[in-house]
């Protein structure tokens, strides 16, 4: 440690030391509402703690503690027990009672000075009630803030949070209490009260807006930790009946996956890349953007081959078969984004591998992307296709009417047959190829 | 941004709020204008966007009409099957190092940070947790030292999509809301095999029993 970071902690450490010797003094100044005593022999310390900005004085022999110094304990001892909040309630209530009596005696008695000083002490009581609803709302909502700042609840936070929760409410009863008073007809018939009233209430609207937002996040937090009880129940049910039950097969699930959406959630979709990043030249880009670019211009339902250009061995590395699998996925992505935008009607189209030397087809590579009538596509030869790449026509719900035919879009992709599939599928494009001839 | 959403989407990955927020927010904006656009993207090919109970996170699913739906749900259903118990496992684990002192333990959820040094040494000293943490299979080596293996088996839950690495130096991970999903899978199988506690009644007799 550095002398200077020695340094600091021992400043810091004499601090805390002075707060410690102190303690009864802060203490009491902080449960006091407005200014503390002090007796002369604790003048020494008050001096000592105002040179520190930790209290101020407020009068011969009174002190309170600095706002700072408040806010701090403040959080610490999580003020505004429910016991506080009902005390002050009384007091306002007396408070406003008395003051009030004083005020219309004054009125009566026509006597300017003390109507005058009456009137200054009720509108003083009014902004103290005022000003409590708005300083403790402020100050649970920090608390909760805090509390809640933080994701992970365990008990002992969620008994913090439902203790605010109480504090909240008793806060909110006080509130309706001291409202439910003022719509006395005193305080709507005199023109002076009826004012002070309607300042009250305008100044406590921020309060009321405070309360709601804070409940609200106090009564999610509690909803959302429920509902992690319950499903924390609910897994250890499970588990405790898969340890009775290690070979249970769950025949109910596995009936009924397809009404959950988990279950239907889709396989990564594996594609066989038709690029070769291996050939090294712009070939094959030139071959994807004519392919796009051909696609657009298809008319429908005409079968097309593309062939894919020569690209020398198969054999790739892991990394660049990833790669490649990854520009199939955003070309394959391109062209169903372009059926889409441009809503073109295309047929099926197959990418075929030719070898370089026989000029046969070695290799197989399949992207199908159709729009036509599924009872049409089923019939069709690339029907089966599909059915020897084990693939299911996938069709989706979105249709479009062309002439007087509903139209679906179908899109199915795929990759790679075993070789006696393939050895079939040859012979069956051939005589595709020559029934379209 | 779509084109990035519909990609990830199809190659059936999951757009988390903790992982990746940018996307996760494109989607959860209030205008919905991107939603819109990936699920028209999503019905061309007979998909459909889903997210989680909870909303943290959005995965790709198959429109529960569409042809093949069914079997491709039940495959899902059975590749999750093997996994019920060591994932309940782990979790059970997670729940009691996370656990304080008399407090009943709640399963992690996404947004949860789980650091590997703690739950090191919230294991260390436990033999009952040593043997969890032995009988998970993605755990291999049984002899290989403790923070070996704790080292490991976030490896490979990060490999599953449940944890992400959130900051390597401290080897701090972030819970997935793919684990969100997958306990939401669980809570469905709990649902729909009607699994409930044992009743009250049974337990009484047993104690009748026992007092004879």
């Amino acid at each position: 440690m550095s002398a200077f970071q020695e340094g600091h902690q021992k400043e810091v450490e004499g601090l805390l030391a002075t707060i410690s010797k102190h303690r009864d003094l802060i203490a009491r100044g902080y449960s006091a509402r407005r200014g503390a005593e002090f007796s002369p022999e604790e003048e020494v310390s008050v001096q000592l703690l105002r040179s520190l900005g930790l209290v101020r004085p407020t009068g011969d022999g009174q002190f309170r503690l600095s706002k700072q110094l408040r806010e701090l304990i403040n959080r610490g001892v999580n003020r505004h027990h429910i016991r506080d909040i009902n005390v002050n309630l009384g007091e306002y209530l007396d408070s406003l009672e008395l003051t009030i009596n004083d005020y219309l005696a004054a009125k009566y008695s026509k006597d300017e000075i003390i109507l005058e000083n009456a009137i200054d002490e009720m509108v003083s009581v009014f902004y103290e009630i005022g000003d409590f609803f708005s300083d403790a709302s402020v100050e649970i909502d920090q608390q909760v803030k805090l509390v809640i700042g933080n994701h992970a609840y365990g008990q002992e936070r969620i008994r913090v949070i439902r203790a605010h929760l109480a504090k909240l409410d008793r806060l909110q009863e006080a509130h309706e209490t001291i409202t439910q008073l003022l719509d006395d007809e005193i305080y709507t018939e005199d023109p002076l009260l009826s004012d002070e009233r309607i300042k009250f209430l305008a100044r406590t609207l921020r309060y009321i807006d405070q309360v709601k937002s804070t409940h609200y996040e106090i009564k999610t937090v509690l909803h959302m930790r429920e509902v992690r009880e319950q499903r924390t129940q609910k897994l250890r049910l499970l588990d405790a009946y898969l340890r009775e039950n290690p070979t249970a097969t769950f025949e109910n699930t596995s009936e009924n996956a397809v009404n959950f959406t988990f279950f239907q959630c889709i396989e990564p979709t594996r594609v066989q890349s038709f690029i070769n990043f291996e050939s090294n030249d712009h070939n094959w880009i030139e071959f994807y953007e004519q392919t796009i670019h051909a696609l657009g211009q298809k008319k429908p339902y005409r079968p097309e081959h593309f062939t894919r250009p020569a690209s020398g061995p198969t054999n790739m590395n892991k990394v660049l078969h990833q790669k490649e699998e990854a520009a199939a996925m955003k070309i394959i992505n391109d062209l169903i984004r372009y059926i889409y935008t441009n809503k073109t009607a295309v047929s099926v189209t197959s990418f075929k591998h030719t070898h370089p030397l026989s000029g046969s087809v070695s290799h197989g590579y399949w992207l199908y992307i159709s729009r036509m009538h599924p009872a049409r596509l089923l019939l069709s030869p690339k029907s089966r296709l599909a059915r020897f790449f084990k693939v299911t026509p996938i069709f989706s719900e979105h249709l479009a009417i062309e002439g007087n035919r509903r139209i679906k879009d179908v899109v199915i992709s795929h990759i790679h047959a075993s070789r006696t599939h393939f050895e079939n599928l040859k012979s069956d494009i051939h005589s595709v190829d020559e029934v379209g001839s | 941004m779509l084109s990035e959403i519909a990609l990830k989407l199809i190659q059936g990955e999951f757009i988390c709020q903790y992982t990746n927020a940018n996307l996760f927010n494109e989607l959860n904006k209030e205008d919905e204008v991107i939603k819109q656009e990936v699920e028209r993207f999503l019905s061309v090919i007979g998909r459909t966007l889903q997210t989680n109970t909870r909303g943290t996170t959005f995965f790709a699913a198959h429109l529960p009409d569409s042809p093949g739906a069914k079997e491709e749900a039940r495959k899902a259903f059975e590749k999750l099957r093997e996994r019920i118990r060591p994932t309940l496992s782990f979790l059970q684990l997670m729940a009691e190092i996370n656990a304080h002192e008399g407090e009943s333990s709640v399963f992690i959820q996404g947004g949860e940070i789980l650091s590997v040094p703690e739950v090191i040494a919230g294991i260390e000293h436990n033999q009952a947790h040593l043997n969890s943490l032995d009988r998970l299979i993605w755990v291999r080596k049984k002899d290989d030292p403790l923070s070996v293996k704790v080292r490991q088996l976030f490896k490979e839950l990060e490999k599953e999509g449940l944890l992400a690495i959130k900051n390597p130096k401290t080897e701090r991970y972030v819970v997935t809301g793919k684990t969100d999903v997958i306990q939401d899978a669980l809570s469905f199988i709990v649902d729909i095999e009607s699994i409930s506690a044992p009743q009250a009644s049974d337990s009484n007799q047993g104690q009748g029993e026992l007092k004879l």
